[in-house]
Formats: C-alpha cells, sequence, structure tokens
C-alpha cells in the first residue's frame, strides 16, 4: 500500500509541476480573436490526484515547517477545493497556508504567499486588506498582470468601479487569458453591455477549454456564468443550455443546479425547480438557495416544508453571527423580500454598506430602506445602485417599487415595466409581485 | 501558485445574482467545529474483521445546518422538538436506509449487512443549535476460511460534503494486510477533529484489505497507523506495560514476565530467521552452547538495535526517517543470512563433492560382503565407497552407527568422520554464529521500539530499557529453542537411518535453505524500500507520468526499462518452473543455458505476434481468452512436471534395491549413468529445440494480455510499442538464460557423482513444476472463476 501511495504522489507531484507550467504558460498566452464556444464534454474529476498531491504538500509540511513553496502550493489547492465545494474550512486553511507561507519569508521575497493571502482576503470578504495586499504585489512584480487582477478584484468588490477599470486596464496591457477575460467580461456585465460580457465569457472559455489538463471549475464556471448571462436577458433556453452544459462539465457543480432550478421555475416547471434546488443545497447550502427553495415550496402550497426552509435560511446567518462573518447581505435581503424584520434587515445593510459601497450593496440598503419605511433614503440608494447602467431586472424591481412608494406613479410603472419586459420570470415570488404592483399603478 | 488568482474570481457572480456566502468561522470562540464547517455530513466506519464475522461501525455525524434539516423530519407532530419516540423511529428508518448503502463484498461476492443496532443522540453545536449523530452497528458472518478479500463501499450521503473516515480493526489471531485504510482513527469516531493540523480533511468512501488467520503472504504490506507504523496488536499491549499509573515490585515483574512472553511469541512471526537458525544448526554439528550463544547475540543485537532507533527516533528523526531505516535494516540482516549462506553452501558443496581428498582416498582394507547383486556396469565406486558400507555387513571392524549420533566410527582403530570437513564441528565458526545472532536481532521489533518510546517520554527509561531487554531475551529464547530443536531433531534423523548419506548433503541443503531465506529478506526489505517487484505495478508506476506528459521520459529510457523489465518478467516463477523441469533433464551445463535462451526466443515469438495483433490490427484480447490462456499454462507445467517425474521412474533408469540387514529392510533407488542411453540422448538432443521454445511461446502467449494493456496504456505510438516489445523480449532472453543456467548448476553438479542426489534434484524440479501446475489451475479456475 505504501508502495502504491509513494508511485501515486510521484506522479502526482509530476502532474502538478506540469499543471503549474501549462497554467503558469496562460498569462503569457494571447487570446486571438473570439473563437467559437466548445462542445460541453464531461472533464473526469481530478479530485483523487489532487488530494494524493494535498497529502504529499501536508506530509512535506510537517518534515519541514519552512517549506514555503509547499504552504504556497497548498494554499493554492485549499482555494480551489473551496471554488469547487464551498467548503468554508477550505478557507480557513487556505488562510493559515498563506500566513504561514509569509512567515517563514516575508512578501516581498514570497510574491507566491502573499498571493495566496490576497486570494484568501477576498474570499473571505475582507476586501480593503485585500486591496493593500493586491497593492503592494504590484509594487513588487509590477510587470506581471495577476496583481492587477487582485487589485482589479478588491477595487471593484468595495465598489470602486473607476478605480477597478483602470487596474483592469493595467492588466490587460500586461497579459490576456481567461483570468483578464473573466474580469473584462464581469465588469462590462455591470455596465449593461450584455452582449461585450457574453463574448467575453465565451472568449474565457475557449481559453479555458484549450488548456490541458482542461481545469473542469474554470469550464463549468464559465458555462454558468454564460448561462447567468443569458437569464438575465430573459434568454432561459439558451440559459437552462449553458447550465446543462455547466453540469455536462461538472456534475456536481452547485451553482449550476441551483441556476438550472432557477431557470426550471422561470419556464414553469416548479417540480424540476424544486429538485434541484434540493440537489444544490445538499452540496452547498447557500441561504439564497434555502431562501429560494422555501419560495418554490409556498408556491406549490407545500406552506410546512416552506416555513422550514425559510427558519433555515435564518439559522444560518445565526450560526454566520456566531461564527464572526460580516456578510449579512442575504440574510437582509431574505427578510425584506419575505416582509420580515424590516428594522433588523436594514441595520444589517447599513453595517455592510460602511465596508463596502458596491452597487449591490447599494442595491440592498436601498431595498431593506424601503422595507423599513425609510422612502427618501430607498430612493437615494437605489439611483446609487443603478449609476453603472446595469441591465438587472431585480434592481429595476426595486427601483420601480421605491419610487412607487415614493408616489411618483410613472417612474414606477417604467422600471416595473423595463424590469418584466428584460426578464419576465426574473424571480419566482417577486416576479409576480412586480406585475400585481404594475396593475395597481395602472389602476388610477 | 499564482494562475490561482485567475479562477478566484468564481467566487463572486456578476450581474443580477448575488455572490454565494462565505461562512467565515473566528478560530476561537467555537467549542465544537466540525471539519468542513457548519454545513457537513461526516461519516466514519470501523470494519471489525474476526475469523467468523466481520462487524461494522458506522457512525454520522451531521452538522447544524443538515441537523436542522433532519430535525424538521424527525419531528412529526410538530411540536417544535423532538421526543424520544420520534428520535426512535427516525434511527431505526435511517439505520437501515443507511445499511442499503453500505456495500460489502467478501472474495468478490456481495454480502448482506445485517443491521444490530442504532443509537441517535442530538449533541449541541454552535449558534445554540443542535448536531446530529446517529451509530449503528451492523455485522455478516463470514464462512471460515484461511484468507479473505474484503471490499467495502460508503454510498451514502455521496454529494454531501463531509469527513469521510475509515479503519480497520482486526480482532486478535486475524491479520489484515493489503490495505487502502489504515488501522487507526483520528476522530475518535467523529467525537474530536483535528483542529491545529494543515491538514485537509479526510475523504475515504472505499476500504478494500485482506485478512487471514493464518500466515500473511511474503511481500504484503502491513496495515498500517496513519503515523506511518505498522499497527498491530503486540505493540499496543507491550505499550501497555510501559503506561502503567505506578510501578510497584509486582508490577515491574509481571511487566517483565509479560514482555518476556511477547517477545518469545514476537519470534514466532514470520520473519524471524527461525528458519535460518534451524537451518544452520542442523547443517553444523552445532551444540547447546552454540544455540545459547547465538541467543545471547540475538539479544544485544536486538537490545541494541532497539535503543539505537529509538534514539535515532527522537533525536535525529528530522534527518533520517525511522521507518526508513526498516528496510535498510531488513536489508542488512538479509544480506548477512545471503553472506552465510551462500559461504556455507560453496564450502559444504564443494565438501560433499569431494573436492576435499577425504571422501575417496581413505582406503578400507576390508572386503564388502553384499548380500544382493549389483550389475556393476555403472558408476559403482562413489555410490559404495563409503556411505554404503555401513549397511552391510562387515567383516573385521565394528560399527556403532545405531547409536552413535555424531557419525564418528573408527574402522580397525583409527577413527574418521563420515562428514565432509567444513561441516563437522569445526565449521560452527564463532564468527559465523555472531553474524548469524546479528542479522535474527538486527531487525528491531516496532513494538519493543514503542515500548522504548513511551519509556522515555514517561522518563521511566531504566525501566524501558529492562523491558526491551526482557522482550529481547524472550526473542532469544524462542530462536535458541528452535535451534535446539533442530539439533536434536538431526541426531534423532541420524539414529534410525543411520546413513550419512542423507546427513551429508544435509548440510549444503540446509546451506542452500540459509541462502533462499537471505534472498528472501533482501526482497521484502526491497519491497518495503519502495522497489516494486511486480511488472504491471511499476510499469505503470513509471509510465504514468509520460502518459500525461508526452516527451518528459525519452524512448531511450523507456526502452531501457523494457529491457529491465523482460529480465525480472523472465524469473517469474511461473517460468522458473517450467524451465526448471526441463533444466532438470539437461546433461550439461551448456544445454541448460541454451534452454533458457530458446525459453526466451518463444516467449518474444508470442509477445511480437501479440504485440502486432493488438497494437497494428488493433485486436482485443478479452479477459476470458487471457485466462485460458493463463490456464494452458497450467496445463503445459503439469505435464512438463509429470514428465519430468516419469521419466525418472521408467525406463531402466532407476530401479530399487532391497535388502535387509539386521533388523531393517532398505531400499537403494539406483539411477544409471545417462551415457548408458545413447539413443536417449540423440532423442533428446532432437527435442531439445523444440519443447523450451514452445513452452516459452506458450508463456508468451498468455503474458502477452497483461503486457499489452501496459503497453497501450503508456505508449502511444505502434511502433514504439513493438520495439519495446522487442528489448522487453531481449531482457526476458537474458534474464531466463541466467535463471536457466543457475537452476541448472545443481543438476550438473550432482549429475556426475551423485546420482541419488540427482535423482532428488530432477524429483524436486519435476515436482515444482507439477505443484505450480496444479495450483494455478485452482487459482485461475476456482479463485478467480474460469470454471465458474
Amino acid at each position: 500500500m505504501a508502495i502504491k501511495i509513494n508511485r501515486l504522489l510521484f506522479v502526482a507531484v509530476a502532474l502538478m509541476i506540469f499543471t503549474s507550467y501549462g497554467c503558469g504558460a496562460l498569462f503569457e498566452s494571447r487570446a486571438t480573436g473570439s473563437p467559437p464556444v466548445p462542445p460541453a464534454a464531461a472533464i473526469p474529476s481530478d479530485s483523487e490526484s489532487t488530494q494524493a498531491v494535498v497529502r504529499h504538500l501536508e506530509e512535506k509540511i510537517k518534515l519541514n515547517s519552512e517549506d514555503f513553496v509547499a504552504y504556497n502550493k497548498l494554499a493554492g489547492y485549499y482555494l480551489q477545493f473551496l471554488r469547487e465545494t464551498g467548503n468554508t474550512s477550505y478557507l480557513d486553511l487556505a488562510s493559515r497556508a498563506a500566513r504561514a507561507s509569509l512567515d517563514v519569508l516575508p512578501a516581498e521575497q514570497n510574491t507566491g504567499g502573499l498571493a495566496a493571502l490576497t486570494q484568501v482576503e477576498i474570499a473571505s470578504h475582507r476586501f480593503a486588506d485585500a486591496r493593500e495586499h493586491a497593492r503592494l504585489l504590484t509594487e513588487i512584480e509590477p510587470r506581471k498582470s495577476y496583481p492587477f487582477e487582485l487589485l482589479g478584484d478588491a477595487l471593484l468588490e468595495l465598489g470602486h468601479y473607476e478605480e477597478a477599470s483602470s487596474a483592469y486596464s493595467q492588466m490587460e496591457q500586461r497579459g490576456n487569458g481567461v483570468g483578464p477575460q473573466i474580469r473584462l467580461a464581469r465588469l462590462a456585465l455591470m455596465r449593461g453591455q450584455t452582449d461585450v460580457a457574453r463574448k467575453g465569457f465565451e472568449a474565457a472559455l475557449a481559453l479555458a477549454s484549450a488548456q490541458t489538463p482542461a481545469p473542469r471549475e474554470t469550464i463549468a464556471w464559465c458555462r454558468w456564468q454564460l448561462g447567468e448571462t443569458a437569464f438575465s436577458a430573459g434568454d432561459y433556453e439558451t440559459a437552462e443550455r449553458h447550465y446543462q452544459d455547466a453540469l455536462t462539465v461538472f456534475a456536481d457543480y452547485y451553482r449550476a443546479l441551483a441556476s438550472l432550478g432557477r431557470v426550471r421555475a422561470a419556464l414553469g416547471d416548479l417540480p424540476g425547480a424544486i429538485e434541484n434546488y434540493q440537489r444544490a443545497i445538499n452540496i452547498f447550502p447557500d441561504p439564497a438557495f434555502v431562501a429560494a427553495l422555501g419560495d418554490l415550496y409556498s408556491l406549490t402550497g407545500r406552506e410546512k416544508e416552506s416555513a422550514a426552509e425559510y427558519a433555515l435560511v435564518e439559522q444560518i446567518g445565526r450560526l454566520n453571527q456566531s461564527n464572526g462573518a460580516l456578510y449579512s447581505r442575504q440574510l437582509a435581503l431574505f427578510y425584506a423580500d419575505h416582509d420580515i424584520k424590516p428594522e433588523e434587515a436594514y441595520k444589517m445593510a447599513v453595517e455592510e454598506f460602511k465596508a463596502r459601497q458596491d452597487i449591490y450593496g447599494a442595491d440592498a440598503l436601498a431595498w431593506t430602506a424601503l422595507k423599513a419605511g425609510r422612502v427618501a433614503e430607498a430612493e437615494r440608494s437605489i439611483r446609487d445602485a443603478l449609476r453603472l447602467g446595469t441591465q438587472d431586472a431585480k434592481l429595476f424591481y426595486h427601483r420601480g417599487m421605491i419610487a412607487r412608494a415614493a408616489g411618483r406613479g410613472q417612474e414606477a410603472r417604467d422600471y416595473l415595466k423595463r424590469a418584466l419586459a428584460l426578464n419576465p420570470q426574473f424571480d419566482p415570488l417577486q416576479a409576480s409581485r412586480a406585475r400585481r404592483a404594475l396593475e395597481d399603478i395602472g389602476k388610477p | 501558485m499564482i494562475h490561482r488568482s485567475t479562477t478566484l474570481f468564481h467566487r463572486r457572480t456578476a450581474g443580477a445574482i448575488l455572490a454565494a456566502v462565505i461562512f467565515i468561522f473566528a478560530l476561537a470562540g467555537v467549542s465544537f467545529a466540525h471539519p468542513l464547517g457548519n454545513f457537513t455530513t461526516n461519516h466514519f466506519v470501523r470494519i471489525r474483521v474476526a475469523p467468523e464475522l466481520v462487524s461494522l461501525r458506522f457512525v454520522v455525524d451531521m452538522a447544524e445546518i443538515p441537523a436542522v434539516r433532519e430535525l424538521q423530519i424527525i419531528d412529526t407532530d410538530g411540536d417544535g422538538r423532538p421526543s424520544d419516540e420520534e428520535l426512535t423511529v427516525y434511527a431505526n428508518h435511517a439505520a437501515s436506509a443507511f445499511a442499503e448503502g453500505l456495500l460489502l463484498e467478501i472474495d468478490g461476492k456481495p454480502a448482506r449487512l445485517q443491521l444490530v443496532s442504532s443509537y441517535i443522540s442530538l449533541p449541541p453545536g454552535a449558534g445554540g443549535l443542535q448536531t446530529l449523530r446517529i451509530e449503528c452497528d451492523l455485522e455478516v458472518a463470514v464462512i471460515p476460511a484461511a484468507t479473505h478479500r474484503l471490499r467495502f463501499e460508503d454510498t451514502n450521503h455521496r454529494d454531501r460534503a463531509g469527513w469521510r473516515e475509515m479503519v480497520v480493526t482486526p480482532a486478535s489471531g486475524i491479520t489484515v494486510f493489503n490495505s487502502s485504510v489504515f488501522g487507526n482513527s483520528i476522530t475518535d469516531e467523529l467525537k474530536s477533529y483535528p483542529e491545529d493540523l494543515l491538514a485537509a480533511p479526510v475523504n475515504e468512501r472505499v476500504a478494500e484489505f485482506s485478512f487471514t488467520s493464518g500466515n500473511v503472504p511474503a511481500g504484503a504490506n502491513p496495515l498500517m497507523t496513519r503515523e506511518g507504523r505498522p499497527s498491530g496488536q503486540a505493540r499496543d499491549r507491550l505499550a501497555e506495560l510501559i503506561a502503567v499509573p505506578e510501578i510497584t515490585p509486582g508490577i515491574a515483574l509481571l511487566g517483565l514476565l509479560v514482555a518476556a512472553a511477547l517477545g518469545a511469541l514476537h519470534a514466532l512471526s514470520p520473519g524471524h530467521g527461525k528458519t535460518v537458525v534451524g537451518a544452520y544448526l542442523v547443517g553444523t554439528r552445532g551444540t547447546a552452547r552454540h544455540a545459547a550463544f547465538l541467543g545471547l547475540t540475538v539479544t544485544i543485537t536486538h537490545t541494541l538495535g532497539v535503543f539505537a532507533l529509538g534514539l535515532v527516533t527522537l533525536f535525529a528523526s528530522q534527518y533520517i526517517m525511522p521507518e526508513r531505516l526498516f528496510p535498510i535494516l531488513g536489508l542488512i540482516s538479509g544480506a548477512l543470512v545471503l553472506a552465510i549462506g551462500v559461504g556455507l553452501f560453496v564450502s559444504r558443496l564443494r565438501a560433499a563433492t569431494g573436492r576435499s581428498s577425504h571422501n575417496h582416498t581413505h582406503s578400507h582394507d576390508h572386503s564388502h560382503a553384499h548380500d544382493h547383486t549389483h550389475v556393476y556396469d555403472h558408476a559403482h565406486e562413489h555410490e559404495h565407497s563409503h556411505g554404503e558400507h555401513s549397511h552391510h555387513t562387515h567383516g573385521d571392524h565394528s560399527h556403532h552407527h545405531h547409536d552413535d549420533s555424531a557419525l564418528v566410527h573408527s574402522h580397525g582403530g583409527r577413527e574418521h568422520s563420515h562428514l565432509p570437513p567444513g561441516v563437522d564441528s569445526s565449521s560452527v565458526t564463532w564468527r559465523s554464529l555472531l553474524a548469524l545472532g546479528i542479522s535474527g536481532g538486527l531487525l528491531p521489533c516496532p513494538s519493543a521500539l514503542v515500548v522504548m518510546l513511551s519509556a522515555i517520554s514517561l522518563h521511566r527509561v531504566g525501566y524501558g530499557l529492562v523491558l526491551v531487554i526482557a522482550f529481547s531475551l524472550g526473542l532469544a529464547a524462542t530462536l535458541t529453542a528452535v535451534g535446539l530443536l533442530f539439533v536434536y531433531a538431526r541426531r534423532l534423523l541420524a539414529r534410525p537411518f543411520g546413513s550419512n548419506r542423507l546427513l551429508r548433503f544435509l548440510p549444503a541443503a540446509s546451506a542452500l535453505v540459509i541462502t533462499c531465506v537471505g534472498a528472501v529478506i533482501c526482497y521484502e526489505a526491497l519491497v518495503q524500500a519502495g522497489v516494486t517487484f511486480t511488472l504491471p505495478e511499476g510499469l505503470l508506476g513509471m509510465f504514468a507520468a509520460p502518459a500525461a506528459e508526452p516527451g518528459a521520459m525519452s524512448t531511450a529510457s523507456v526502452l531501457s526499462l523494457g529491457l529491465f523489465f523482460g529480465l525480472k518478467h523472465a524469473v517469474e516463477a511461473d517460468h522458473v518452473a517450467a524451465v526448471t523441469a526441463i533444466v532438470s533433464e539437461k546433461k550439461s551445463w551448456l544445454s541448460s543455458t541454451l534452454v533458457g535462451g530458446l525459453w526466451g526466443v518463444g516467449h518474444t515469438i508470442s509477445l511480437i505476434v501479440a504485440g502486432v495483433m493488438v497494437l497494428v490490427l488493433k485486436i482485443e484480447i478479452s479477459e476470458k481468452t487471457a485466462q485460458v490462456l493463463e490456464m494452458g499454462v497450467a496445463v503445459m507445467l503439469i505435464a512438463l512436471g509429470a514428465n519430468a517425474i516419469s521419466k525418472l521412474l521408467r525406463g531402466g533408469k532407476i530401479h530399487l534395491h532391497a535388502h535387509k540387514h539386521g533388523d531393517h529392510l532398505h531400499l537403494h533407488p539406483h539411477l544409471h549413468a545417462p551415457s548408458e542411453e545413447p539413443l536417449a540422448q540423440t532423442h533428446h538432443g532432437l527435442r531439445l529445440k523444440a519443447r523450451p521454445l514452445l513452452v516459452g511461446m506458450v508463456h508468451g502467449m498468455a503474458g502477452s494480455a497483461a503486457l499489452m494493456l501496459i503497453v497501450l496504456t503508456t505508449i502511444q505510438s505502434a511502433s514504439v510499442g513493438l520495439v519495446y516489445i522487442t528489448v522487453f523480449g531481449i531482457g526476458s532472453i537474458g534474464g531466463m538464460m541466467a535463471m536457466s543456467a543457475l537452476v541448472g548448476l545443481p543438476v550438473q553438479l550432482t549429475a556426475k557423482r551423485f546420482a541419488r542426489a540427482n535423482l532428488a534434484v530432477r524429483f524436486f524440479a519435476g515436482a515444482i513444476s507439477l505443484g505450480f501446475g496444479l495450483f494455478m489451475v485452482y487459482e485461475i479456475g476456482f479463485v478467480d472463476g474460469l470454471f465458474a
């Protein structure tokens, strides 16, 4: 057995080194035009070999607690596991590995450790720290593109869109590849340039698919993101196809499962929607998924099960608070969507908005402020949320409802119509509320 | 790891979609943190194997979030709290559902687990929430047999994230080996998860292992602990001795006795050179004094070895891994034994074949009075010169063989030994005894090492040392006892037969045994050290990397590997058995060697034919076909063995003489010199080339399926594949030539002078082939199920 494991490890390590070089080259390679979207094919999980590599690295660290290269590699693998599974203990492990690496060798000589730490900070929603470390990284390695990717990411999450945009253009000057492509696509989507975003994600997908070995999670993510782009434009058939493709690549991809549930609901297939959400939640109980499942149960008359899901959303929120999490946006929105605990929800949104002023933070603040009866603040915030021209039915819906509360019927009617025209079934529960509100406004 | 940043972005989403929430766990302040967070479903499985029962403990530990969901199901009356009754109903239901998902196979056949009991509890979790813990005990009866292979898979909650831990625990008297899982748990059945380790969660979903109530096959990997040490019960028992809270004289005495007993028992486990000691002493004229000296050497070496290794573990483990030292020590020990064996074999064989003047120069001034007639046209002087006269009535000098265990008698007042020099008492050199003792004690028993280490950590170094010495003494006592047993067994053997003919070859044979044991010890040490001997594993391991990264391994190195594996492949058991059977009939060393070469040529021809079929014509070899081909090899081995033996028994080449002296009836098998049969010789000359070639071809066909699989999975181009096969074939030709020359050696050495020994060797060769063939028929036909 031991022999076999050793053999496996050697192979795995060889593979890993190969993988690292393969991906390293990615920064150098330049995308030529926008290749067509490759067909989806199942990519076998490499978790067994990856796990063997991880165990090997962990053993190395036990033998030599100063092996910073092993720490850096481990941090990378833990972050990959985190992306694949959503298991936050991997975040904790990645954080410890990155810090241990930097304890051995300071950031100036240890860009790998610093990059890992920055990624951990972004994943932990400590964006201000991430911004500082990314900045330091750009100073140490001014010619590489990845420090600017990370800097742009942190700035984007903090809501500093102009700075983020300039960081991304620095990034663009220094390299192209999957990373830069998806970042530019994402910024385009926020700016309401849906076609630019779609092309960007397609380019990223083509680049990722051309890599060997194929990065399973990256490819699935790109396909899922294409689905999200199509869904936001109300193109449910295309969206469903992309989600199915993502699941072909990576069968247990919880993001695609949940989105597939949502698009099934938009197409009127509530049992199918419920099934997909249940599968997603089994893998990763994201409160947004749980709340959506509760809504679907409620719509199909399963009130008891619906109440149980709603209770679970609150309990997850409570667990997060007891664990010291700062991020409570989803719980705040859940409260606001279901007209419960409006004051609490508003306070949560205010607290979070102090830390980061991104457009969705502004939207959460606006929506909870409306429910808490602070219409003026809601109006200010929702304009703030729409400042980039984002084409998002939910934002339009919120703006319409706030305008209605403010007594501006015309504006309310405009935005509700825009929401429903863009994405008629943007949410199983809220879309019908939007429709009802529009009818109410229509009545003199 | 820089490139990870490219995909990190995935954590957040764009447009209308909210990012997935990140749970952040504060490192402090959480009383009971699940390894993967609050939403995991964790499993633990302990498989306990007893001689007739496999029992299973299955534990499910659900963290807060899944527990919330399950509690909603449990609470059937909707009062918000689970009653005992509701919990029991749920536990029974859940346990039977889990049992469905626990897949157990014993020897390839599904075994249905019976649920014995289940238990449910709700330990408090984070945030004032409850967690859920379900424990189930299941079992299944096993048909008693020596060895079983077990495969277990946990398919419950397949898509849920969580810790998956599996452990195997053998009951006393059972040994687990070649296991994919470890012998100990790090979570105490999911009650405490490791917190400060930088370690990704365990993910063990399948367990595979063999267990036996008998002996573990050579080369098997022992069950290990997660810390990388062999997991054994003896170690625990011994380690307990040191960990007593207080040492009173009574406890100390008891501890010493137990340690000695454990040492004595430990010596009986495989691989402690019992065979070597026995073979050595039986081949020499060892006395109790020698045996005692041997015991002392073993004790001192073992004690020192444990101490040294303990110190290494304590102070130098940063630089040297103690477990790495084990195979090295094993290799040294094996090399010592091998050297002793080879040295003894050479000197004894030389002595036994009469290179010394002793055997043939002493003249008898008496006449032999034979009461039977011989056909005196065969080489008689050797047969009758010396050994045999003791059977007959002699004229003027007295024999007292029947009470003379020392085989010393006098002829007319002259005393001499009938054992060749170097085999009688003078050969028990203190130096070789010392070497033997060191080889027996060099490899420290892991349990003794654990005692030493716990003694040091408990500040009971003195007591620990005494325990180790007691343990070593016990070890030595067993080895000494085995040695003495052999010494007396030889004397007893000598008495009724009185024939020193048998005894003359006993020393040489025992030296051969020692050599073989030495080789086996070396082999096992090398296996432990990571040198892979089985072809598929080695090849796959070596080739997996180039398969993933073309060009990393040059064609030249692939081919040189082919040569190496070819050499190694030649000396596999079924090949050696067949060639041995043929070689045993050969008259000259050259023709023996030629047999091996021809075998290799035949083998290579088959492989190339199969290679063309598979690589060029893309014809697949089915598993069934492969089995049938293997069966062909088995039948061939039986035929070769039977042929070799029957040839010995027929054709007037051998005949028996019966004669009586005193109360003893003797049978004299006689073998005629080959020169008597010029016709047969010609006959053999004709078949010399065809038969080994054919045998090699059959072997090649049978082995081709396995080889092709490897070639196909590792080498992309057909031409490189064919070249590889050819190089592999050349290697196998060379390997088999060397092997057949080696096998031919004892046959040739004995043929000229000792017809009887030659007969034995040839019979042995035939029997090996026959026996191995029968074994293969059983393995392929019944174990692998060709006949099923």
